[in-house]
């Protein structure tokens, strides 16, 4: 009796004990960590060239508007992490001809040189899930001569991936001087980005 | 009377001289302890470069095992659960507005259906894990205890254990307007009785 009296003890302890350790409940956290980098201002120029066609000189100034565009545009992506917004402007070289000579894209007066009207002719669309607020095209004419700002985008906005293209295939315009030379002329026309919106 | 009595006694002296069986116990105390959750250093993603689109990042699982070890000894089932708080952005260059500073936990996430345990000992009930309403590809984080990555009957899941993540499984999904810096979250694995 004695030695079953200390065996049930035994048991009585083990169970005792183990009621102790009841988990109510445990935690353990860690850290998780990611960093970000920019991935700067990128444009790409879409399409062109922009066509002016073929022009029958008749002895005096005469304005030739461009008869089409080539789906000419721009896929302009934001990716830098700021929020400070962007810019593009536009500038044209003369038009060179091949064998000398050159047509000037400076105004010099009302309707002289090269010209864009209306830049805002143009499509925007941004890819998913972007917006388009707080973009826009300068809806005004545009004097090629210059680098003028014609598309811009507010701080805030113009994150992600957009696209411009030109819708109208008229929007170009071209002074050709009385005393042009015949014979086929071609211009460079730059695009650049910056950083930060920029009044048009 | 006298003469019977002491026989007896010799009778009695006689049998404890020629060695009867003596009893003795040995007695063992089995002492739980407290579980035991051992979660890694830190859950790196890395850095990684925006590119103006929603991004997918995948954690490497590089050093990432989680283990558990249940010492309790009661035989009790237990849940493990995960919660966390949502990515705040710790270090950085200064942004303009439209940019996004918080990445919320929700987009962290992990594919469910590709974990698996091991370890010595253990009885984990694979066959309830995962017991998560809805899609076992997809499971998101919350900011509550409201994730189950484990359950473990009563009766099993003693010994220690380690989760095995399968590569890329951990994913972060990284809104397209986030700001440029670094971020941080706390994740918190949570045990404790069925």
């Amino acid at each position: 009796m004695a030695h079953f009296r200390t065996t049930l003890m035994a048991c009585m302890a083990v169970t005792i004990l183990s009621t102790n350790q009841a988990m109510a409940q445990v935690s353990g956290s860690t850290p998780a960590t990611i960093t970000l980098t920019s991935g700067g201002l990128q444009m790409a120029v879409i399409g062109g060239p922009i066509e002016l066609g073929s022009f029958a000189l008749n002895g005096v100034d005469a304005q030739r508007n461009s008869i089409g565009v080539n789906g000419l545009g721009l896929d302009i992506t934001d990716a830098t992490g700021s929020g400070a917004g962007w810019n593009v402007s536009v500038q044209a070289t003369d038009f060179i001809r091949s064998g000398g000579g050159s047509i000037p894209v400076a105004n010099v007066g009302p309707n002289t040189g090269f010209r864009w009207n209306n830049p805002n002719l143009a499509s925007i669309t941004v890819d998913s899930p972007g917006t388009t607020t707080g973009v826009s095209a300068n809806p005004a004419q545009i004097d090629m001569a210059s680098n003028r700002v014609f598309l811009h985008a507010l701080a805030g906005s113009g994150i992600g991936k957009f696209h411009y293209r030109i819708t109208s295939s008229t929007p170009f315009q071209l002074m050709i001087p009385y005393n042009a030379l015949a014979g086929s002329y071609t211009s460079t026309v730059t695009f650049t980005i910056g950083s930060g919106p920029s009044s048009f | 009377m006298l003469k019977q009595s002491l026989c007896s006694l010799a009778l009695a002296g006689s049998l404890q001289a020629v060695g009867l069986a003596q009893t003795t116990s040995a007695n063992l105390n089995v002492v739980g302890q407290p579980f035991v959750l051992l979660t890694p250093g830190s859950l790196s993603f890395g850095t990684v470069t925006l590119t103006g689109n929603n991004i997918l990042a995948r954690h490497p699982l590089a050093a990432s095992s989680w283990t558990i070890n249940d010492r309790s000894g009661d035989g009790r089932g237990w849940r493990l659960k995960l919660r966390g708080t949502n990515f705040t952005r710790t270090a950085g260059p200064s942004v303009g507005p439209g940019v996004t500073t918080t990445i919320p936990i929700s987009n962290l996430g992990y594919a469910g259906s590709g974990v698996s345990f091991s370890g010595t000992g253990n009885t984990i009930d694979v066959a309830n894990a995962y017991n998560v309403p809805g899609s076992l590809n997809n499971i998101q984080v919350a900011t509550a205890d409201t994730i189950v990555i484990q359950t473990s009957a009563n009766g099993q899941g003693m010994g220690r254990a380690t989760i095995n993540w399968p590569t890329s499984a951990i994913s972060l999904d990284l809104p397209y307007n986030l700001a440029a810096g670094s971020y941080s979250a706390t994740l918190t694995l949570t045990v404790d009785d069925l």
